[in-house]
């Protein structure tokens, strides 16, 4: 659990592949949710959709990595 | 490898290097003419003594006020109405000139130009320490130069040229020795000390900061964390000193002020030009991104590329513009630089123990059987994008000596019409700063007849840049878009100011965009009468004079 904040630690690919899918995962639910508490707003916008687009390639981008193994980031 | 060649190989391979030779010398005297190009419109601007893009004036009155050792950030709503959103930085480096030379442009033009050099160099110098080829180096260096952005925002006076020096600077200290885990103690204080001083010049370098502490989280997380808390110690600390020196006016100045209307439109737009005008520096600087993603690890390069590139959207706020693409033009011409100088040299490589090695086994065969065919397409693909590169960022006066020739000869016509004398080839899309030609002696003329209105009589004038209230030796009163920014930010309270225009406690009042806050302009609209226009680089000036009949007020002069 701790590890990483060993001295010799080094993220690996597939952490790093961890990473981008969480944060890809999170931006699309923070767009989702943008729309869901501000109905308003006029609709789906450029700036969410852009958003989410994002946060897709992300998490694409993160789930290529993951084969990489422990290969150092 | 010499001893397999087949004599006609051999000779292709040279027929091939000696046409990438040829190509890569015209790659690199189309580079030389656009830094001729940017060194006559430096020098252009650094004799022109009023705004040339609008907001310069008020970064030397942040000049001045330091040098007289004020702060900028003050209360907007008291005479003389005027507040800065700027970090302090460049204009703290300005203060010897300020003191030597008192009110001019020059010197913050000449130290944006400067900084511009300074840039382009470490791009060069990384290029180079990381590939060892001179003319790529040298090319990538005066590909940061060339670009249309670049261009036109490098000689200004303002702070966000100074801005990217220092990130630059910071990311080649930081990534010096790629191969070590972490960079040395000495490096990182230097290092640090820069991307500090990126971020006390313009706030904006906050995404290089990112990418920094990002890139060291992935080598060593916990020596990262523990540097990010020393470095979040000395700007936290340095921004409380400053807060309470003000009263609270540099955080409701430079944080709260800042937040304006994001139009995503705009940043689509200027991407797409971004891309248009850069593409083969882009797409040679993702390839190499793409590499280590996959296939060696992340050099701090491509984490500040992905970062500057990303941050870049910034650029739909309002009052943003193309500017904010400087920071991701760097790293693309650093990266990109990378990318050709190992191309030309066959340096791209796939691990043997790389978990794809097995699937790209026939690939990596072929390379091999390959390489001399490859090398030399390198040596004519490698220039020839960078000519490509050239032939899209086309821009230059077309008036002039020299430059008139040259335009006739290339049957270019000036990009705004009579408007002003120069062709750029990026267009034109909101966000994007319409200037890049030389200022002339008529556009002199045309500001010391505007000074001499702003000098006329003992009151100040409401002028919406502060070149003619220095000229004329007045109080620079206001600074329009901080105002506008305070007000729709439900910051600021114009009555006072409001009440001085009503009261005709100006001379004059000089529009240029109109961007003060709406209760400002109608006042002016109430009290002011519209009575003569004059051209100063093809922008209008409209200079307005008090009532004389009170029962013209409120009719309206829009």
């Amino acid at each position: 659990m701790w590890r990483w904040l060993d001295d010799d630690f080094t993220l690996t690919k597939r952490q790093l592949g961890g990473l981008l899918i969480a944060a890809g995962a999170l931006a699309i639910v923070a767009m989702l949710a943008a729309e869901v508490l501000d109905s308003d707003s006029g609709g789906f916008g450029l700036v969410q959709r852009a958003g989410t687009a994002l946060g897709v390639l992300a998490a694409l981008l993160g789930l290529t990595l993951l084969p990489l193994g422990d290969r150092p980031a | 490898m010499g001893a397999i060649l087949t004599r006609t190989t051999a000779h292709e391979r040279s027929w091939a290097r000696l046409a990438g030779a040829a190509l890569l010398g015209l790659a690199l005297g189309v580079m030389i003419a656009y830094f001729a190009v940017y060194v006559a419109y430096a020098a252009g601007l650094m004799r022109f003594p009023f705004d040339y893009d609008q907001g310069e004036g008020f970064e030397l009155v942040d000049t001045i006020m330091l040098s007289e050792g004020q702060w900028p950030y003050r209360n907007a709503e008291v005479y003389p109405f005027y507040a800065s959103n700027y970090p302090p930085l460049y204009h703290v480096m300005l203060i010897p000139f300020a003191w030597l030379f008192g009110p001019a442009y020059w010197y913050g033009r000449l130290v944006g130009f400067l900084g511009t050099l300074v840039t382009a160099s470490a791009i060069g110098y990384a290029v180079w320490r990381a590939e060892r080829h001179r003319t790529i180096a040298i090319l990538a260096g005066l590909a940061f130069l060339a670009s249309n952005t670049i261009y036109h925002i490098g000689p200004l006076f303002r702070q966000h040229m100074t801005m990217v020096m220092f990130e630059t600077l910071a990311i080649v200290v930081l990534a010096s020795v790629p191969e070590r885990p972490f960079p040395t103690r000495r490096r990182m204080i230097a290092g640090l000390a820069l991307l500090l001083a990126a971020g006390y010049t313009k706030q904006l370098a906050l995404a290089t900061c990112v990418a920094a502490f990002g890139w060291l989280f992935l080598r060593r997380p916990r020596r990262a964390l523990a540097w990010g808390v020393l470095f979040a110690a000395v700007t936290g600390g340095l921004f409380v000193w400053i807060h309470l020196a003000t009263d609270g006016q540099w955080t409701l100045h430079i944080i709260a002020a800042n937040v304006n209307e994001f139009m995503a439109q705009q940043a689509l737009d200027l991407y797409l030009q971004w891309f248009r005008l850069h593409a083969p520096l882009i797409l040679l600087a993702a390839l190499l991104v793409a590499y280590e993603v996959y296939f060696t690890r992340l050099s701090l390069y491509s984490v500040w590329w992905v970062l500057a590139v990303a941050n870049s959207a910034l650029s739909g706020k309002w009052g943003a513009g193309d500017s904010y693409f400087a920071t991701a033009i760097a790293a693309t011409c650093l990266l990109s630089g990378i990318a050709a100088a190992r191309t030309l040299r066959g340096g791209w490589t796939i691990p043997d123990d790389h978990p794809f090695a097995a699937w790209l086994a026939g690939m990596r065969e072929w390379i091999a059987r390959q390489r001399d065919g490859l090398l030399s397409a390198a040596a004519i693909a490698i220039p020839l994008l960078y000519l490509w590169y050239g032939v899209s960022v086309l821009h230059l006066p077309t008036e002039g000596p020299v430059f008139e020739q040259v335009a006739d000869a290339l049957g270019l016509e000036s990009s705004y019409g009579d408007r002003y004398a120069f062709y750029d080839s990026a267009g034109w899309v909101p966000g994007y700063a319409t200037i890049g030609h030389i200022p002339t002696q008529a556009d002199v003329d045309a500001g010391k007849r505007i000074a001499a209105i702003v000098a006329e009589g003992d009151l100040p004038a409401l002028s919406e840049e502060a070149g003619f209230s220095l000229y004329a030796g007045k109080d620079v009163i206001t600074n329009p878009t901080q105002l506008k920014n305070l007000y729709e930010n439900g910051q600021y309270d114009p009555s006072e100011l409001v009440a001085a225009i009503e009261a005709h406690e100006f001379n004059v009042v000089v529009f240029r965009a109109q961007f003060f806050p709406p209760p400002v302009l109608d006042a002016v609209y109430r009290a002011y009468t519209p009575t003569e226009t004059i051209t100063m680089n093809g922008f209008a000036y409209e200079i307005w004079r008090p009532n004389t009949d009170d029962a013209s007020a409120g009719t309206g002069a829009e």
